[in-house]
This record gives C-alpha cells, structure tokens and sequence, in this order.
C-alpha cells in the first residue's frame, strides 16, 4: 500500500485529505507541523508527501530541503495564491509539483498517481520516445515530425532531452538553465531560455497557446504534455473494415521504427498462417477444412495489412530521396 | 506437453502461435500486456513463457523477464525457461533481452520450425 505523509497545520485540511486518500486505497500519515514532519518522514519512510508551505515553526520549504538531503520520494506542494515566490522556491528546493489551494480532489489524485508513475518509471533501453506526430530517439540524437526528420540545435536538443525525460515535471527556469547551460541564472539567460524554447515549439510543430508537447507554467517554468503513444493507440484497428487510403493516412504520424515493427508481425503472423497450411494439408477432417478456411481468410487480411504498411514506407523512401538531394552540395 | 504462457499483442499473431502451439500439444495461456504477464505467471505456473518484447502498457518483454526473475528468486520454484520474440534485430537488443535474463532471443520474422525446436530444447 502506498504511504503518504500529509502536512498541513489546518485540521479540515489534514481530515478531509485523510479521508479522501484512504478511500483511495493511500495509508495516509498526518503532521500538523514541520518538525514533526521531518521526524515522520525520517521513521516512516512515506512513498510520497503532500506538504503545506505555511507551516508553524519550520515552514514546508525547509521541510523540504531536509527531506530531500536523504530522501528521493515525490513531493507535492499545496500553496495559497500569494505564495508564487514561495512556490518557485519550494520547487527549486526539490519538490516535485505543486497544487494551489483550492484544489478539487480529482485533480490532487491524478497528480499523485503522475508523481507515482515518475516515482517507479519502467525502464527505457533504446531512448525512443514516441509521442502523436513526434518521434524522439535520444540514442540516436533523431527527431521526427509527421514522419520528416527536424534539426535541432545542441542547445535545442539538451532542452527538448530534459523535458521528455521528465514528463508531466514541472520544470523551473532555474533548474532547466542550470540542466541546459550549466549556469547560473539572470534575466538575460531567461530570456534566452524563452527563445529556445520558442525556437524549438516551432520545429516540433507545437503552439504555445494549445500546446501538445510543452505548457508554459505561469512565471514558473515548462511542463512536458507531450501523451506517451502505445502500440495500441497508434495503429489502426486491423480486425475491423479496412479501408486502405484511411489506413494509409492514419499511418501518416506512426514513426517508421514502429512501421517496420508492424511489418515484422504481418510477416510472422503469415508464416505461421503457411506453416499450418502445411501441416493440415491432406487432412480431410471437418476440423481441419475450417481451420484452413478461418487462416485463408487471415492469410488475405495480412496480405493487405503488409501492403497498406508498405504504401507507407514507400512514401518516406520518397521523402528522404527528396531531402538527399536538397542537401548535397554536390548536385 | 507443457504449459506456455504468450504474452503478445499483436492479434494476428496471437491467434495463429496459439494454434500452432497447442498443434504441436502444448496448452497456452495468453496475456496482451506485460502487467498481466507477470500476474499470468505467478497464477498459473507455466513450463515456459514466450513474450513479445514491444508489448503495450508500462511493462514490456524485457522488463516482464526480469521481474519473473526476481520472483523466481524470491520463491521456491526452479528457473523457467523465457523465449523473447522481437522485431528488433540488433546486436545490442539481443544482448539486453539476454542480460534481463532470457534464455533464447528470436527476430521476426522467424522460422516456425526455428520456433518451435528452441521450444523443445528449452522445455528437454
């Protein structure tokens, strides 16, 4: 059971949120002041903390940075309006997110639940991150866009590296300055930070005012959107009515990693679709005729499959021709 | 005759390895997700587990091996033999596949006959 340590000084706080993390399956530890805070953090070891910033005696920041000098468990802030100084601080300080007060209870579970999945990320072996209409390969220092290949800058690149790698994070300017330029920050290099990240929008096609991939938080920092694609959000639904130019569009945005990964399952499923063809052929059973008709008819759907994946990847054969050409000097 | 637990994703695919393992006389047990893979396993007991690596959801092939792993080491039940299938063909993949701890790696499209004497071997 996930633990979580609430701290707040205001008893209709602490009651309420006790009573709404329980009923979500939380074992819920209350302090109503900071040192008792630290010691629970200390002795419980919670999973994760919601930390008032205005607190009796040792206030949340503090709380804090204590925490955070042993203990790497998420940390959400809960502050009143007039605390935007205090807010930065705090997450400057290590906390994870923040929630302003008031707050409705769906949106303090769905924040935690993100601070859990970013507590326990599954791991990721090839640095590919796919997103709707992005492909981010960080091994490979690639970028895709609708399928095309986008250039970024090394700066670019460092900033766009943090924000995916930190999804659903805010991110403060201090921080991703410090992350991106290894410096101290002023005003200038904010307005720089700005720059880049507009410079960047513009090349992953994102708008800053309906954004998909990067949200400006307010006099903050940045926070990555950007929806994480499964395989089964991707592609289209194969069992059902196959249209062929629909199909083919809608493969317009799956990146052509993940196309020739279709075309390898097409091309496994149609060889064992032979292979029992093989074995059944001869037999004269009931059984055996309706398993030929049933992988006859399966045979044909991942005839077509392979072809519409095929129609594909050809068009970004013809792509990448293209842009060959444009950029040898030499022609 | 064993027990093998598919976790794939794929439809088509998952329909006809089906048919062909229980042609060949094993019972299947299958699961579409890494999460389900694990609890699949640790319910069932299976002789062998045969996994797509790119599977949706926070758990993928490799990460699902190396989980069994540690269960494996945390109870009283002997090694059970992991299969990877994949779409990746690189050095690097299969070499991460085998360090999560699988003991054969096949690239799709693979030979059916490949498939099923790794089975055998695995399973003798």
């Amino acid at each position: 059971m996930t633990r979580v340590l609430v701290v707040d000084d205001e008893p209709q706080v602490t009651h309420a949120l006790s009573r709404a993390l329980s009923r979500q399956g939380y074992d819920v530890l209350v302090a109503a002041d900071g040192e008792r805070a630290v010691d629970l953090a200390a002795t419980s070891e919670p999973h994760m903390m919601i930390v008032d910033l205005s607190l009796p005696g040792l206030n949340g920041l503090e709380v804090i940075k204590r925490v955070r000098t042993w203990s790497q468990c998420p940390i959400l802030v809960l502050s009143g309006v007039t605390q935007e100084l205090a807010k930065v601080q705090a997450l400057d300080a290590g906390a994870d997110d923040y929630l302003q007060k008031p707050f409705g209870l769906d949106e303090l579970h769905a924040r935690l639940r993100a601070l859990e999945r970013r507590a326990a990320p599954a791991e990721e072996t090839s640095g590919r991150h796919d997103f709707e209409g992005l492909q981010v390969n960080l091994v490979a220092r690639t970028v895709e866009v609708g399928g095309a290949e986008a250039r970024l800058t090394p700066t670019e690149w460092r900033l766009l590296e943090e924000l995916v790698t930190h999804p659903e994070q805010l991110l403060t300017h201090r921080w991703l300055l410090q992350r991106v330029w290894d410096s101290s920050h002023g005003d200038e290099t904010r307005d720089a930070l700005r720059a880049h990240v507009r410079s960047l929008r513009a090349k992953i096609g994102d708008d800053a005012h309906a954004p998909r991939f990067i949200r400006t938080e307010s006099g903050a920092g940045y926070r990555w959107v950007g929806v994480a694609r499964t395989a089964e959000t991707v592609l289209p639904d194969w069992g059902g009515s196959v249209t062929g130019e629909q199909d083919a569009a809608e493969l317009a945005g799956v990146g052509t990693r993940e196309l020739v990964h279709e075309l390898n399952n097409a091309l496994t499923a149609m060889r064992m679709a032979v292979q029992l063809m093989r074995m059944s052929d001869g037999e004269v059973t009931e059984d055996s005729a309706a398993m030929r008709a049933s992988v006859l008819e399966r045979l044909d759907g991942l005839a077509w499959r392979i072809s519409v994946v095929a129609v594909a990847l050809e068009s970004r054969v013809g792509d990448r021709r293209g842009d060959d050409v444009g950029s040898d000097p030499g022609r | 005759m064993a027990l093998i637990l598919v976790g794939e994703d794929d439809l088509d695919v998952t329909e006809l390895l089906l048919i062909l393992l229980e042609d060949a006389g094993h019972e299947t047990v299958h699961v579409d997700n890494g999460e389900a893979a694990v609890e699949a396993y640790a319910r069932s007991r299976p002789d062998l587990v045969l996994l797509d690596v790119a599977m949706p959801g926070a758990l993928d092939g490799l990460e699902v091996t190396r989980r069994l792993r540690v269960l494996e080491g945390a109870g009283d039940r002997g090694r059970v033999p992991v299969m990877l299938l994949t779409a990746r063909a690189l050095e690097e993949d299969r070499r991460s596949g085998l360090a999560a701890g699988a003991d054969a790696y096949l690239v799709k499209p693979f030979e059916i006959d490949e498939m099923l004497q790794t089975i055998d071997s695995l399973l003798a």
